[in-house]
């Protein structure tokens, strides 16, 4: 379910392009003044001290490195208690470009062996929160805990994936993580530790390793205060804050100083509060209610990682006018046609489905144009592989040609499907707009709105290609590569097993796509690696009509009077980095 | 309570012809339905109930209709009559114009008439199809348990109690996601009529124990009579004398509670449907649309409004009739 978990994404020349180009259109000041409203609110020089308040309406799932895929706790993570060898640096206004930065480590990693090497030297003065060392062995060990597949789960695998271990026939690791032990040697041969500097061994060139492990995953852990599937919520800090008593999942929790954190050993994290609350107990109605009142405690706090619901967008710039900023959101939202429906596996029938598709009806749903725009392509603007593909038939689509199509594939008209969407009032609206299009050329669409905890558990089902036609989706890319885009949701050989679709729910699944993935990866140039990137992408949306792009929004967030210096980091995770907010007393 | 039995009309009845001397005044027997009737002819504000309660029946039965005629239309999005973030209707009150008498529909530009006219549709056939299985099952085992009195009276008295003591709301809350899912699986319907099916099992359901009370109550009191004595002299069967005589003696009752239940089914829909069970968007009910339309309180009160006023006034013209009707029917328990 890496579709909510974003990592990294970066506001290049094409994302300013679009913020630009969408504030082009807009009529009102707020819309185009917000990152200006934003940035104008921080005044006077940062104090120490004080609580700050993060309110949200999203359940943690995982704290431990390891497991955690959500890019709101790989920001938090972080940021308060698990450095990384390498990070996102702050930014200074909601527009700027991160850069990747060394964390834990004293430099971005010195790569060799074309790329197929990589070392990182750790700092001195590094400290877990009961005054102990932070050693290589330590980030040896928190990488090795990845290839306990069926312990730490739900984190990302690109250990496995990238690091030179042989795997079995079925694909699985030869190395079975640190519990079992299991080609321990194998593991110890490919992850070395000299001193301070920890070596790792890739199977392949991996250019941008430095990036992959800015993700928690790649963070340290204590061998001694693993134990392992029960380490979830338990937190040890080597960064600036650590947890204080215990972590309620659906409550939250509240982080305090971790006394043995050394601020000279770290150049990103400023640490102005004393404290940093969680209150997860929250909806995202009742949180931006709050923080459009403003009273009381709420002047401390921000919406984190919630953004503003479309109900709350109409308030939020009369209410909360200099508090809230709209940024690009790393996600593209589409459609996957089911192969393996009967209709679907039809190609006729999917560019009927694509031709009459009303993106529209979606952008006026999801807030309008200044927070909504079309897209007919899977990459986010935001990535240097953005091909732009030209929408089929424009933002309305065009049910009188999708009818032809259908009735020259010798289909007999209306054409039931069924299509599943994640219930919420925007999606409940968007796609009764969506379903007039398809009506319109003849399909008979009924619609499924599945609550949003089941909704990727369904899609990923086995037994939902027999159920429903098409589904909604949503992905954003992991960090500034479309690699992570592409590939996991098209590569037919990472995702479909007897076990259902993987990320590919649509069942999509050929051979020459795949061949072209393998060979995409191995260009070596970056800028024509994405170019190609882009290439696969159009022939997704234009020849297979594997998927049908349908919008990328803007996310809005709100935060109390009192907070300054807070700004969204949209190459590290697109969220409020609470790196350099402090609160005004 | 009415008897069967013929009264005569009082000497001060205005509707008797002009006698040529007061000595002579024509008698002229009136039944008690007569009786009833002028009572309720008199009643100004249960006759303006009346006209207003019968004008929503017919709209609402017209709906279909006027839809197929395109004079409303629910489905259409008008995203040109939206503007801004959160694309909120353009112009006062929630975009009122000649076009779209209550506004429209934020985000997606639906005309709010059209879907207030459409969900009174849906939010009656509910309602009365809820009341029906009410009444019918409520009569049944209301005149059972009355007559036959004894082991099965107590029995079914305890039934009812149980019936009473459950907690309607939660348990709609808590099954309906659930219990809607099996309706779907079982007869492969969409997920509107299956939500409406459930809402009119379950609102009938929790509905029967108050109609069976009061039938108990009646049948009690009738069963003492002669002529039920009578039947019985006479070697009638149970069944002849539950449904040939003691029925016709129970309209009254059975006809005041209805106009009174109806409302309440109303209202009740309205209410979980505002907190999201039972009928769910884009198909209008008055539930669905006051669910939607909560969140945009504060930024677009007239959609709230609009509705819900007239949601207001569909169950306070049925609550007024049932009471007239009551009144009318029931002299005895007048309020004066």
């Amino acid at each position: 379910m890496k579709n909510t978990k974003l990592v990294a994404v970066v506001a290049t020349g094409l994302g300013l392009a679009l913020t630009v180009s969408a504030c082009g259109s807009a009529t009102s000041p707020g819309a185009s003044g917000t990152p200006a409203a934003s940035s104008g609110a921080a005044a006077g020089t940062p104090v120490k001290g004080g609580t700050l308040r993060l309110l949200s309406g999203t359940q943690t799932e995982h704290w431990d490195p390891q497991r955690t895929y959500v890019g709101a706790q790989i920001e938090l993570g972080n940021r308060l208690f698990a450095r990384t060898l390498t990070t996102w640096g702050t930014v200074k206004s909601d527009t700027e470009q991160a850069k990747l930065v060394a964390d834990a480590a004293t430099d971005t990693g010195k790569a060799s062996d074309g790329g197929k090497t990589w070392a990182f030297t750790l700092k001195d003065g590094l400290k877990w929160e009961d005054g102990k060392a932070v050693t290589c062995d330590d980030f040896k060990y928190g990488i090795s805990r990845t290839y306990a597949v069926d312990v730490i789960t739900g984190g990302p695998n690109y250990a496995i994936g990238f690091i030179d271990i042989p795997t079995n026939a079925d694909g699985s690791s030869q190395y079975a993580g640190p519990y079992k032990k299991t080609g321990q040697d194998l593991y110890d041969k490919a992850v070395t530790c000299s001193g301070n500097t920890i070596t790792f061994k890739l199977k392949q060139p991996v250019g941008d390793f430095n990036n992959t492990v800015t993700m928690t995953a790649f963070g340290a852990f204590r061998a001694d205060k693993d134990l392992g599937d029960k380490s979830n919520y338990q937190i040890f800090s080597n960064g600036p804050y650590k947890l204080q008593g215990t972590w309620e999942q659906n409550k939250g929790g509240t982080f305090v100083r971790n006394d043995q954190w050394d601020p000279k050993t770290d150049d990103i994290r400023k640490a102005y509060p004393d404290q940093i609350t969680i209150d997860e107990s929250l909806t995202a109605e009742t949180l931006y209610e709050r923080l459009i009142a403003n009273k009381g405690d709420d002047q401390n706090a921000i919406a984190f990682p919630d953004n503003a619901p479309s109900t709350a967008l109409a308030n939020i710039q009369g209410g909360a006018a200099g508090r809230y900023v709209a940024v690009p959101s790393p996600y593209t939202r589409y459609l996957v046609p089911n192969y393996k429906s009967k209709v679907f596996s039809n190609e006729m029938a999917r560019k009927a489905l694509a031709l009459a598709t009303d993106r529209a009806a979606y952008v006026t749903a999801a807030g309008g144009k200044e927070l909504a725009q079309p897209t007919n392509s899977m990459i986010n603007p935001a990535l240097p592989a953005f091909p732009n593909t030209p929408l089929p038939a424009g933002e309305k689509g065009d049910p009188a040609a999708a009818k032809a199509l259908l009735q020259q594939a010798g289909m007999t008209l209306p054409v039931k499907i069924t299509v599943t969407y994640r219930k919420n009032d925007t999606l409940d609206k968007a796609f009764a707009g969506l379903k007039l299009g398809w009506d319109a050329a003849g399909f008979d669409t009924q619609l499924v709105g599945i609550p949003a905890k089941q909704y990727y558990g369904t899609l990923q089902s086995p037994d939902s290609a027999s159920k429903y036609d098409a589904y909604w989706a949503g992905w954003g890319a992991d960090y500034p590569s479309a690699s992570t885009v592409i590939a996991p949701l098209f590569d037919s050989r990472v995702n479909i097993t007897a076990g259902g679709p993987g990320q590919d729910y649509g069942y999509f699944d050929n051979k020459e796509f795949n061949a072209a993935i393998d060979a995409t990866n191995a260009i070596a140039d970056g800028t024509v690696r994405e170019k190609a990137w882009g290439d696969l992408d159009v022939q997704l949306t234009t020849k297979h009509y594997a998927a049908i792009p349908l919008i990328v929004d803007k996310f809005v967030f709100a935060k109390g009077s009192n907070v300054q210096d807070a700004y969204v980091n949209l190459t590290f995770t697109g969220y409020y980095d609470v790196a350099t907010a402090w609160v005004k007393k | 309570m009415t008897t069967g039995v013929g009264y005569s009309a009082g000497t001060d009845d205005p509707m008797a012809p002009a006698a040529p001397t007061d000595s002579v005044r024509a008698i002229q027997g009136l039944s008690p339905g007569r009786l009833a009737l002028r009572r309720l002819l008199k009643d100004r504000v249960t006759m303006v109930a009346f006209f207003v309660a019968i004008f929503f029946v017919v709209l609402a039965l017209a709906a279909p209709l006027l839809e197929a005629a395109k004079l409303i239309d629910p489905q259409t999005p008008h995203p040109e009559l939206l503007g801004g973030w959160g694309s909120m209707p353009i112009g006062p009150f929630g975009g009122v114009s000649p076009q779209h008498w209550m506004g429209v529909v934020p985000a997606t530009g639906w005309d709010v008439f059209s879907r207030v006219i459409a969900g009174l549709t849906v939010s009656l056939v509910v309602a009365t199809l809820a009341v029906m299985i009410s009444v019918v099952v409520g009569t049944v085992l209301g005149i059972v348990s009355g007559a036959a009195g004894g082991r099965v009276d107590a029995l079914l008295s305890r039934v009812i109690d149980f019936v009473l003591s459950f907690p309607q709301t939660l348990m709609l809350i808590a099954l309906s996601t659930i219990v809607i899912d099996i309706i779907q699986a079982a007869t492969g319907a969409p997920r509107t009529p299956a939500s409406m099916a459930f809402m009119i099992c379950v609102m009938g359901f929790f509905g029967w124990p108050y109609f069976a009370r009061i039938i108990r109550g009646q049948v009690l009191s009738l069963k003492q009579r002669e002529f039920i004595e009578a039947a019985q002299s006479l070697g009638a069967r149970r069944g002849r004398i539950y449904f040939k005589e003691l029925l016709p003696h129970l309209w009254a009752p059975i006809l005041v509670y209805t106009t009174m239940v109806l409302p309440q089914n109303i209202a009740t829909e309205a209410a979980l449907g505002f907190l999201g069970v039972g009928i769910q968007s884009p198909t209008p009910s008055f539930g669905s649309i006051l669910n939607d339309s909560v969140h945009y309180a504060r930024a677009d009160p007239a959609y709230f409004m609009f509705p819900g006023l007239t949601l207001f006034i569909v169950v306070l013209s049925f609550n007024l009739v049932g009471d007239g009707l009551r009144d009318a029917l029931d002299p005895k328990a007048d309020r004066q």
